[in-house]
């Protein structure tokens, strides 16, 4: 089947694109379903004429075996009788039939082998009309999803960012990440500055380091300095 | 495109409602984990669109015929790849590795993407096709991974 629709593709050779494949392939396929159908009936027309046929032949095969069976009683009776003549006509007459039967019997089993091969071909062809089947329905799915993703992209087109592909969902997921990794950074940085001020309040608190001191001191020593006997 | 006429399992319109709608406890739906996202139909092409939260708002679509859903998500155009054929015999040889999804190449608004996609028979359990869909758009940022990383 693949095979079929590359050598219809080559031959479109100047048409190119996606649709062109899709409508091809569902008229290789079409075509194809068609042929296999067609072709299913006829096997199976075949299949019950040779039915009938050897049903036929098998019946001429019973009557036969029959006949056969009442000459040999009428040759035993013949012989008690003392009829030998007579026997030795009927003897004939059964290996005559017997002939016939042979011939029967070989016919039939022709028939058989015929039937035996021709359910194997209509067995060949369901499956391949199953396949077929199945790929239409795919190739009419897979339209439909390419219409579909085609649809969703011309809507993204128009935006800023295309959003219409894995490898762009892979840069947002990773942007987001990043982002992510960069937020928790920021809130650790946060939180130690935090907790660092938190540690000068209560050194402040205690009075060590912190503004006011420092202005207490310099007051202190420009006090001293005034107060210190002139040179 | 004629409207598909469903031989079996559910359509695209009533797996939306399903996956729309808060599903009652007692419902099979009820135990299946779909993908977070932000669902539409596409009613013209018996189409669900999935844009996936936890994908990076992966657009993938979960589209029906008469016997088959398809779940398909785009992965890049092949245009931007580098050494395309070196990354299809990637593919070839690595993509039968993906669970439950393969790689192709379809033709989207007109250009040329590498795509992961599943296929499943059209009566198949909602937990397959919740499965699939995990598993085509995991498939897309898998392979986008190994393309951003060696073929971009």
């Amino acid at each position: 089947m693949l095979s079929k629709i590359m050598t219809a593709l080559r031959g479109k050779a100047t048409e190119t694109g996606q649709t062109v494949v899709d409508s091809q392939a569902l008229r290789i396929l079409d075509q194809e379903i068609r042929d296999s159908e067609n072709h299913l009936s006829q096997s199976k027309t075949e299949l019950t004429r040779l039915m009938g046929q050897r049903q036929l032949n098998s019946n001429k095969a019973d009557t036969l075996e029959a006949k056969i069976a009442e000459l040999e009683k009428s040759a035993e009776a013949a012989l008690d009788k003392g009829e030998e003549q007579l026997a030795v006509e009927v003897a004939e007459r059964m290996v005559a039939l017997q002939d016939d039967l042979e011939a029967e019997r070989a016919i039939v089993s022709e028939y058989d082998a015929s039937i035996e091969k021709l359910r194997g071909a209509i067995r060949g062809t369901d499956n391949q009309l199953r396949q077929l089947k199945q790929q239409v329905s795919v190739v009419k799915a897979t339209e439909s999803a390419q219409k579909a993703q085609s649809a969703v992209a011309s809507r993204h087109s128009g935006q800023n960012s295309a959003m219409s592909s894995a490898m762009e969902s892979l840069d947002r997921i990773k942007e987001r990440q990043q982002l992510n990794s960069a937020q928790m950074q920021a809130a650790d940085d946060m939180a130690a500055e935090e907790s660092g001020s938190s540690l000068e309040a209560r050194l402040k608190a205690a009075g060590i380091g912190g503004q006011e001191r420092k202005a207490d001191d310099v007051l202190a020593r420009l006090k001293a300095k005034k107060n210190a006997p002139q040179e | 495109m004629t409207t598909p006429t469903v031989t079996s399992g559910i359509t695209a319109s009533e797996l939306y409602k399903l996956v729309s709608q808060p599903a009652p406890a007692s419902s099979e739906n009820a135990t299946l984990e779909w993908p977070e996202a932000t669902i539409s139909l596409d009613e013209t092409n018996q189409t669900l669109i999935w844009e996936l939260n936890d994908y990076g708002s992966l657009p993938i679509t979960l589209s029906r015929s008469e016997n088959e859903w398809v779940a398909m998500a785009p992965i890049v155009a092949i245009d931007s790849v580098k050494n395309s054929a070196e990354l299809n015999e990637v593919l070839l040889r690595q993509g039968i590795s993906l669970p439950l999804a393969s790689v192709g190449i379809v033709e989207i608004d007109g250009h040329d993407f590498y795509v992961a996609y599943g296929q499943l028979f059209g009566d198949s359990k909602l937990e397959s096709i919740c499965a699939e869909l995990h598993a085509t758009a995991s498939a897309a940022m898998d392979v986008a991974e190994l393309i951003q990383t060696h073929f971009a």
